[in-house]
């Protein structure tokens, strides 16, 4: 495979504003996931000091193995929710290694608000289960939970993708056959409960974990019994009486040495054989993508600049190079793992399409897992490309992306807008996983687009009203509209809703994705039923 | 030629072993006893003919005589050799054997019970006018009058420091330095009440001490008619009493020197009508004097020095005289040639007071080369336990210099192996590597003196990062780990996003 | 987890950066290249930072020992959980200095004894050392009998120290 000759020049003035500027955004995203992971009021850190109980992320890094990297999942979730009481949706959730075996955990972040479940929390843990079971991975649960945040109930509780969605999926799992381990450090209460007793594998923490329907508070208030938190669902009682839960830990590392030892004895299946090369870094430094994002997200810039800096020696093999140009599709191999690229080198238009649609069969055909590089306005509007079948041929592609059997990897690397983010593999189009650059923008159309769209609107409505806005008033909508408009856009307003699986530094691009496809081999692929259509 | 049909071994570890081979060579049939821990033993599982004994501790075992002797019996054993320690020197020992018709090899039952009393032995040596330190025999007489430190004032010669012994002890056993008068009624009373507990025998003795002296013993070799000797061996480096590095011949000693001390010892052990291997230790001053210390009468724990610098098998020599043979060796004959160093390798904790060490040999790999001899009962598995003495092997190097022998102890230190269990090699190779002993300037104080100089050395660090890393990669659990770990994990390493 | 050593009864935190054929290592702030190529279950060829020496592995439970470059390392692997409970324990355990024999009992299981009391003779490398109380309690054990083999560390003698809080 060819090396991608890298037109960059680092000296470049351009490059160095970029970089900049990158640098800047890459620096501030650091530091809210910092703050989200590690800014806790001192009376919660306390308060866990004394119950004797690990940092949640002191208990993550012992249990996993030394040496192995952890790729996390939605660590600004929630982060613009709730005027930013629950960050991080107070869980952890990622894919790791324990005792050898790739696993997700989902852990209850307890260091804030008692690690309550939010609707977003909620909706992040459905999303890592979901993740387990579309790529067969067992769940280690580190349970320490104050349960549902009742003020919020309401969005937490009764939908098929709320609260009962985690337990449904848990039973899905051991269906599956893909273990699941609960680690008890703390009280798991009501539905809480379920998650130990529908784990296959439990261990529970003397004094500080516990597990019952009703606390004693509630019991108390039922039918008048007076009973401990101990009695009603300890360690000792479940694990000598109830049999709810398999083993006593005297204190929390205890329970993870329990628990690496359960998971160290489970069956390792074979992962489909994807074609595989020695990993080579890639030729050009990864880091130097902070020059190549441009400062604003409505300048161009060449994919495959990107692409050289994520696949293995920047060896690129690319398909059709001269036909559909705005659509870059190609062969390269990430931490060796042979993958087709498909990224956006401008607007979609009809060849361009096409070229996708005919590329993904291909690589459907081939077993080739799917990695999309997300630079989309979306697809080209206009009489002159209706009349060709635009609509046709976006419905092509939709049709192969969201028919095809083998896993599929997307990235946010800057605008993802309106029907292009469907045919780019969007949230909606099942994604083994999704990631966002801090650059990146979702919305129905760009932001300018869309606040002149919205100002034009609010312009009308007040001329109805026979008001004339002057000049310096109607600047004034628009760039509030504007400044609205990016707000409900930006990663950080995406990331917070869990429209992705989170928010990536782009030197970090290549690791999620080389766990991500590892992990995505863990279930079998393959079979079309169609030949590839030269459409 | 006179033979013994089959000889026994009544010991373990490598002098069975090492009287096991002079059996072999001399194609007499073998056999042994041992005690249930030394079962995977090599000379066990070599020896034509192995047989349980039991104790109430594995030691008790090796020193049950009815029950050797009823062995012995029921193999017709017509011989035993008794290695060194245990029933080496016992004359009770030696008398059931003779009892039941068997030969014990080794010196006449008269000779051991000379040589086995030390006060008896010191009366003996002086008697036919070879020189003893000035000493005083604490017998009850001079207990009762209560003033032992005037009893030693008027012996000439005899000033502090002092070190009181026992009369039936020997090899360092219930041995104390009294540097001060004041010292003297206590050491001797706690001298007399060991000696009572260890050896059922309280009479102790005070002898000068002399705290700089070199540890001098001559091998000698005995037929009954004849006694030849073979050299001397310098055993100045020890701690405890007991000896951990030995040579031949003594670096301190000119001809003339060498002449007459061999003169002494050969005189020692004719008046004593000596027969079979026996070694005569003595005192060397700086002043160039020597005294006679004791006699062993036995095989030597470092006899193989002599037997490679003189090209002697002394246990053969044993077990030929024993069966009524004439020294197969003439004085005029043995002409010493080059040097040899014998290291005792110990499981001890050498850098921390030599506290003994015990485990299990999980690996092995024994040094070999040119004039290279490693003397060893050890095997892979072999529990390591406090119940038998802490040297485990011996390495002995002859080389035509003693320069060169010293340089390839050191590297023959290195190329041992023994995984398991704590060993003294690193002391060693400090010990040999010191000026002072390069230069031949050891007495028997050499380890206390150059304390600081042999202490543990400061850990290298990159050595020490070395080692940690090779820990780390060859820990079972991290191999479990690692082979388990699917791709790309362990290749993405460490990594947080 | 993190994979901790102990030599010479100071710990080393060993630091995995990079696992494979050849494994990144940060110890003690230094990073090494380190690779084995196993020749047999005790033998590997070790390089680190391009360097090859012979070494020589055996494990006894938690305990390494290495050969290499003329040195023998014993190395123990600090279990990161252990420890984590039952502190406090050991308090009234009186553990062997070195290994030996137990030549006499002096006290018996159930006795009280107080501090300074001779509970047990030893006898190690012919020497007989006096092993007595450190604290005023009740034996709940006697680890070993009369002749009986002992290894350093052994727990000779378990006293059960009372509660020093008061009933009331």
């Amino acid at each position: 495979m060819r090396r991608i000759q890298s037109r960059i020049n680092t000296n470049d003035s351009e490059y160095q504003k970029y970089r900049r500027h990158n640098s800047e955004l890459i620096a501030q995203f650091r530091q809210k996931q910092h703050d989200a992971r590690h800014t806790r009021p001192e009376r919660d850190i306390e308060r866990l000091r004394k119950q004797n109980k690990l940092l949640p992320r002191e208990r993550l890094e012992l249990l996993l193995d030394p040496g192995t990297p952890f790729l996390e999942f939605s660590s600004l979730g929630a982060g613009e929710a709730y005027e930013g009481t629950a960050p991080g949706a107070n869980c952890i959730t990622g894919i790791g290694i324990v005792g050898g075996r790739e696993v997700l955990i989902n852990s209850s972040d307890s260091s804030n608000k008692g690690g309550a479940w939010y609707p977003l929390s909620v909706k992040k843990m459905v999303r890592a289960l979901d993740i387990a079971v579309e790529n067969h991975l067992p769940v280690i649960h580190a349970c320490d939970s104050a349960g549902g945040f009742l003020p919020l109930q309401s969005d937490l509780f009764g939908d098929k993708y709320m609260a009962g969605r985690i337990f449904r999926n848990q039973v899905q799992l051991s269906k599956m056959g893909c273990k699941q381990l609960s680690l008890v450090f703390g009280h798991c209460t009501a539905g809480g409960a379920y998650i130990p007793a529908l784990s296959d594998y439990s261990v529970i923490v003397e004094g500080t974990g516990a597990v019952f329907l009703g606390g004693p508070p509630l019991v108390k208030a039922a039918t008048g019994e007076d009973v401990t938190v101990d009695e009603l669902g300890g360690a000792r009682m479940h694990t000598s009486v109830s049999g709810t839960c398999d083993f006593y830990a005297a204190n929390e590392k205890e329970a993870i040495a329990i628990g690496r030892e359960i998971v160290m004895q489970w069956e390792q299946k074979p992962k489909y054989p994807l074609q595989r090369e020695k990993p080579e870094e890639p030729y050009y430094d990864p880091a130097e993508l902070y020059g190549i994002i441009p400062d604003d997200i409505k300048k161009q810039f060449d994919m495959r600049e990107v692409i050289a800096r994520i696949v293995d020696g920047s060896r690129f093999a690319e398909y059709q190079p001269d036909y559909g140009t705005t659509m870059v599709c190609g062969f390269a191999n990430i931490w060796g793992y042979k993958v087709g690229i498909l990224g956006n080198n401008g607007v979609l238009f009809n060849d361009s399409s096409l070229k996708a649609a005919h590329f993904m069969a291909l690589c459907n055909q081939n077993n080739t897992p799917l990695v999309f590089l997300q630079n989309i306005t979306g697809y080209m509007i206009g009489k002159e490309y209706e009349q060709q079948g635009i609509t046709k041929d976006g419905a092509k592609m939709l049709m192969v992306q969201g028919g095809v059997e083998v896993p599929k990897f997307t990235v946010m690397t800057n605008g993802s807008f309106g029907a292009g983010n469907y045919g780019m593999c969007g949230r909606a189009w099942d994604a083994r996983t999704l990631f966002s650059w801090p650059n990146s923008q979702i919305a129905v159309m760009g932001s300018d687009q869309a606040a002149n769209t919205l100002a034009t609107i609010k312009i009308n409505q007040l001329k109805k009203q026979g008001l004339d806005p002057s000049a310096e008033e109607l600047e004034k909508i628009r760039a509030e509209v504007l400044a609205n408009y990016e707000n409900t856009t930006s990663a950080y307003a995406t990331s917070s809703d869990i429209w992705d699986d989170g928010i990536l530094d782009p030197v970090d691009t290549r690791n999620a994705l080389g766990i991500s496809i590892s992990a995505s081999l863990n279930a079998p692929f393959g079979g079309t039923s169609y030949g590839v259509m030269r459409y | 030629m006179a033979r013994f049909n089959k000889v026994l071994i009544a010991n373990r570890g490598e002098i069975a072993l090492r009287v096991l081979r002079a059996l072999e060579k001399l194609e007499i049939p073998s056999a042994i006893v041992y005690h249930e821990s030394d079962r995977a033993s090599p000379a066990v599982r070599q020896a034509d003919e192995a047989v349980e004994i039991t104790g109430d501790s594995p030691s008790g075992a090796y020193l049950d005589i009815a029950q050797i002797v009823s062995v012995c019996k029921q193999l017709g054993a017509g011989a035993v050799h008794p290695g060194y320690g245990f029933l080496s020197e016992n004359a009770a020992f030696s008398r059931s054997l003779a009892d039941a018709g068997i030969a014990f090899i080794g010196p006449g039952v008269d000779a051991i019970e000379l040589m086995g009393d030390k006060i008896r032995s010191r009366e003996f040596v002086q008697q036919h006018g070879f020189p003893v330190p000035a000493s005083i025999i604490l017998d009850a007489s001079v207990f009762a009058d209560g003033d032992i430190a005037r009893a030693v004032e008027s012996v000439p010669g005899l000033a502090f420091p002092l070190v009181v012994k026992a009369s039936a002890g020997g090899g360092g056993k219930g041995m104390h330095i009294v540097n001060s008068p004041d010292e003297l009624e206590s050491a001797a009373r706690i001298a007399a009440s060991e000696a009572e507990k260890y050896f059922g025998d309280a009479r102790v003795y005070l002898e000068r001490f002399f705290p700089s002296a070199r540890h001098i013993e001559v091998q000698v070799l005995g037929d009954g008619k004849n006694v030849i000797h073979l050299g001397e061996r310098e055993c100045s480096i020890q701690r405890r009493f007991q000896k951990l590095i030995e040579e031949a011949p003594s670096p301190a000693l000119d001809a003339d020197k060498r002449r007459e001390i061999c003169e002494v010892a050969t005189g020692i052990a004719r008046a004593a009508n000596y027969s079979s291997a026996g070694t005569v230790e003595f005192l060397y001053t700086p002043e160039g004097e020597f005294f006679f210390l004791e006699m062993n009468t036995r095989i030597q724990v470092e006899h193989p020095v002599t037997e490679m610098v003189y090209g002697v098998d002394l246990v053969a020599e044993q077990i030929r005289v024993a069966a009524g043979e004439s020294l197969s060796l003439e004085q005029d004959a043995m002409v010493i040639n080059g040097h040899a160093i014998e290291c005792r390798i110990c499981a001890e904790d050498a850098f921390n007071g030599f506290t003994p060490e015990t485990g299990r040999v999980l690996f092995l790999k024994e040094p070999a080369g040119e004039g290279l001899r490693f003397d060893s009962g050890l095997h892979i598995d072999q529990q390591v336990t406090a119940s038998f003495d802490p040297m485990l092997a011996k390495l002995v190097v002859h080389a035509p210099t003693r320069e060169q022998a010293i340089q390839r102890s050191i590297a023959a230190l290195g190329e041992l192996v023994v995984l398991g269990v704590r060993l003294n090699t690193e002391y060693l190779a400090r010990v040999l590597q010191h000026p002072a002993f390069a230069s031949g300037d050891t007495d028997t104080a050499f380890v206390g003196v150059h304390g600081e100089a042999l202490a543990a050395a400061a850990v290298d660090k990159e050595q020490l990062q070395v080692a940690l890393a090779a820990a780390y990669l060859s820990d079972r659990g991290t191999r479990l780990l690692h082979a388990a770990t699917p791709e790309p994990y362990g290749a993405i390493g460490h990594w947080r996003n | 987890m993190q994979p901790r050593y102990i030599v010479d009864d100071v710990v080393h935190a060993v630091t995995p950066l990079r696992l494979g054929e050849q494994v990144t290592l940060e110890i003690d702030g230094h990073l090494l290249d380190v690779r084995l190529h196993w020749q047999d279950d005790n033998r590997a060829e070790l390089i680190v930072n391009g360097s090859a020496n012979s070494l020589y592995v055996a494990q006894d439970g938690k305990t390494l020992y290495l050969h290499f470059a003329g040195k023998t390392w014993q190395i123990e692997s600090q279990d990161e959980f252990s420890g984590a409970g039952g502190e406090g324990a050991g308090a009234g355990q009186i553990k062997a200095p070195m290994p030996g024999v137990v030549v006499e009992n002096s006290a018996r299981e159930g006795d009280s004894v107080e501090p300074g009391q001779t509970l047990m003779l030893i006898e190690s490398m012919k020497l007989q050392t006096e092993i007595k109380s450190s604290v005023a309690g009740v034996i709940r054990a006697i680890g070993f009998a009369e002749g009986d083999n002992f290894d350093k560390g052994a727990i000779l003698v378990d006293i059960e120290v009372p509660s020093t809080e008061s009933d009331e």
